[in-house]
């Protein structure tokens, strides 16, 4: 019997740090799920821009970490829809100059959203943008390296400044 | 406090590791002077040593000036120079000496061919939180000439913080403005650094090209800085960091790539005292007229910030930046207006994507991404008066004010996540009414994120046949609510691409409409 129990352990642990689940994880590195449903924004003066903004949470056992860099918007066929991605949901300012920066500490990545270090459990804002283009479709998912997050659709808010 | 943030926002808040700050610009940590112990100096004609510096050709510039009282003093005083460099006369100058620059431009070689990287202060650095480092104090009087062409170092080898033998200093021109010109190489940070420089005056001369700040004040307790054209850095003109009563007047700033003028980190008179007065200063054609960052106790009065991208900011944005959060400056009877100017459009895209010393020192890049055609913004911020302006033909927004969590200048505790922005008055400003003439409206007059409490607007006018314009429509008049207003949360997320901004990678975000030239308002 202990050694029933014990299997049925090391499987659910498995099954905990393993990809398992609509969110369509690649690899046992981390996952990341919306907490609640991200908005939807259109700014009046930019109607074919798309801001996403909501938190993210690591749902995981283990710490995931992603570089605002290295997120991509895909469409539907797997395509690369430019687009950018920030871990803020509100305007931050890096304490140098934009064109100083060759390499910011990463603290400060951190601080203005560039880098987000999400633990297990802990949630934070995520943004991501586009810009429709004639011919492109739009994007239908975030990857953010270890896996990916379905972009919701429906009509936008739009935003007056 | 509103329940969706506190939740979810605070949760976050508890696990996120975000640190305490580092230093603007890899600045050393900077404490306040103590403002008792000073006073804001008077411009002298007498007292102390005059310490004349002239260049070769001063004698030919002083005859060309047209007759009158600044060629006459000037001709006088050519048979006393001594000095051929600003340094020189600095280096050789006692508390209370008046240093006397004669026409001319005074490039200070001596200090330009000094190195960046001396090794004779490489120890002397501070270890900053966020793996910054910046030269410390000492580092300075070891290797002034690393960071300044001219440095007045104030403080003694002691521990005080306390200017000791470099006081009470008078630099002045004594031609006519234009007529001594200061000239930095584009490389040096600073033009002129005044550190700890207590009682130091700069009054009546033209200063160009720092890589930083034309003049940067910093810890120092009285200061005068007068009758000065600053312009073309690629940076700041002037700025002042943790210092007191301290007076800017009659400055006329121009050119530069962040602010015309800049008092950050200001005396903490908590809406009580206001510790600098800045005066009749005309700032235009920067990417902000005026900025400052933990900009407390500032007195701002007849003065003009227009044709900058935004004329007036105000923040609690970042780390390394004593006073925060930002509170109690005073905006007084002075004209914001007509700040459009768009240094985001393909142009400047193309040529700001040239390092800095291949573009044309005159040609202005944006330093940061502020909203083109915005009068007065604060960006978390308290107890901020501002009444009797007039603010007008900002195609944006007269007035933004938004909220700040305290989580993006590094504060992780829990209680201080809403310490902005609250009891922030707007009154009697002319809102689209230029002093004379047809009205020029704002495209709206207010933006507010309706964060806060005790904010409010009373008695501004508008032009009768368009009324005041703002966002929400109604704003709640003066006292404003007692209680903590949630604010509307997809107006601050509207924003939140503008911080992926960056001049050669990604010089228009998508989502970020601060870069999109606002219309001409109806």
């Amino acid at each position: 019997m202990r050694r029933l129990y014990a299997a049925i352990a090391v499987v659910a642990a498995i099954a905990a740090l393993g990809a398992c689940g609509g969110d369509g994880d690649v690899g046992a590195a981390g996952k990341l799920t919306w907490t609640g449903d991200p908005v939807v924004e259109q700014p009046r003066l930019l109607p074919r821009d798309r801001l996403v903004s909501g938190r993210v949470t690591n749902t995981s056992l283990r710490p995931v970490e992603v570089s605002a860099d290295d997120v991509r918007l895909e469409d539907a066929d797997g395509r690369t829809v430019p687009g950018v991605a920030i871990f803020s949901d509100t305007w931050a300012k890096p304490i140098i100059a934009s064109e100083r920066r060759q390499q910011l500490p990463r603290e400060e990545l951190q601080r203005i959203g560039k880098l987000a270090r999400i633990e297990p459990g802990a949630e934070v804002p995520l943004t991501v943008a586009w810009r429709g283009r004639d011919g492109e479709r739009a994007p239908v998912r975030v990857v953010y390296g270890v896996g990916w997050l379905p972009l919701p659709g429906g009509p936008p808010v739009v935003v007056e400044e | 406090m509103p329940r969706l943030r506190s939740v979810s926002f605070l949760a976050a808040l508890a696990l996120l590791a975000l640190p305490a700050g580092a230093g603007a610009h890899a600045e050393r940590t900077a404490y306040f002077p103590d403002h008792r112990l000073g006073s804001v100096p008077e411009i002298r004609t007498d007292g102390g040593t005059a310490r004349v510096v002239c260049k070769a050709d001063s004698a030919q510039r002083i005859a060309a000036m047209p007759a009158g009282p600044a060629r006459d003093r000037s001709q006088a005083l050519l048979g006393a120079c001594r000095y051929e460099h600003i340094q020189e006369a600095v280096d050789a100058a006692a508390s209370g000496d008046r240093i006397l620059l004669l026409p001319g431009v005074y490039r200070e070689e001596p200090s330009r061919a000094a190195p960046d990287d001396d090794p004779a202060c490489k120890d002397l650095v501070e270890r900053l939180p966020g793996g910054w480092t910046a030269l410390t104090y000492e580092g300075q009087r070891a290797c002034p000439q690393a960071q300044n062409l001219v440095a007045i170092l104030g403080d003694g080898p002691d521990a005080d913080r306390r200017c000791d033998e470099k006081c009470q200093l008078q630099i002045e021109g004594t031609g006519r403005r234009q007529d001594v010109l200061i000239e930095g190489d584009r490389r040096k940070l600073n033009v002129i650094r005044a550190d700890r420089a207590d009682g130091i005056v700069l009054h009546n001369f033209t200063v160009e090209a720092s890589d930083f700040n034309n003049i940067y004040v910093l810890e120092t307790n009285g200061f005068r800085l007068s009758g000065i054209e600053t312009r073309w850095s690629r940076e700041y003109g002037v700025l002042t960091f943790t210092s007191d009563n301290g007076v800017y007047e009659d400055i006329e700033a121009f050119g530069h790539g962040d602010s015309g003028i800049y008092p950050g980190s200001g005396p903490e008179g908590h809406c009580k005292r206001y510790g600098i007065l800045i005066q009749r200063v005309n700032s235009y054609n920067n990417t902000l007229g005026y900025s400052g960052t933990a900009g407390n106790g500032i007195h701002v009065r007849d003065s003009s910030f227009h044709h900058n991208v935004t004329g007036i900011a105000t923040d609690s944005l970042f780390p390394g930046h004593p006073g925060m959060p930002q509170d109690c400056a005073k905006w007084e009877n002075n004209q914001i207006h007509s700040n459009n100017l768009d240094l985001y459009d393909r142009e400047h895209d193309r040529m700001c994507k040239k390092p800095y010393l291949q573009r044309p020192l005159e040609y202005v890049c944006p330093a940061i991404l502020v909203p083109i055609g915005t009068g007065l913004l604060i960006q978390g911020g308290n107890g901020n008066i501002t009444r009797n302006n007039r603010i007008y033909n900002n195609r944006r927004f007269g007035i933004r004010l938004a909220w700040t969590p305290a989580i993006l200048r590094g504060v992780k505790d829990l209680r201080k996540q809403y310490d902005t922005s609250h009891e922030n008055v707007f009154t009697g400003n002319f809102m689209g009414l230029p002093p004379t003439g047809d009205p020029q409206p704002n495209g709206l007059d207010v933006w507010w994120d309706e964060q806060g409490r005790g904010n409010c607007w009373s008695e501004n006018v508008a032009p009768p046949q368009r009324g005041l314009r703002s966002s929400p429509g109604t704003l709640p008049r003066c006292p404003g609510s007692r209680t903590v207003r949630p604010g509307n949360i997809p107006k601050a997320l509207s924003v939140a691409t503008c911080a992926t901004f960056d001049p050669v990678k990604n010089a228009d975000p998508p989502g970020c409409t601060w870069t999109v030239p606002p219309s001409r308002p109806r």
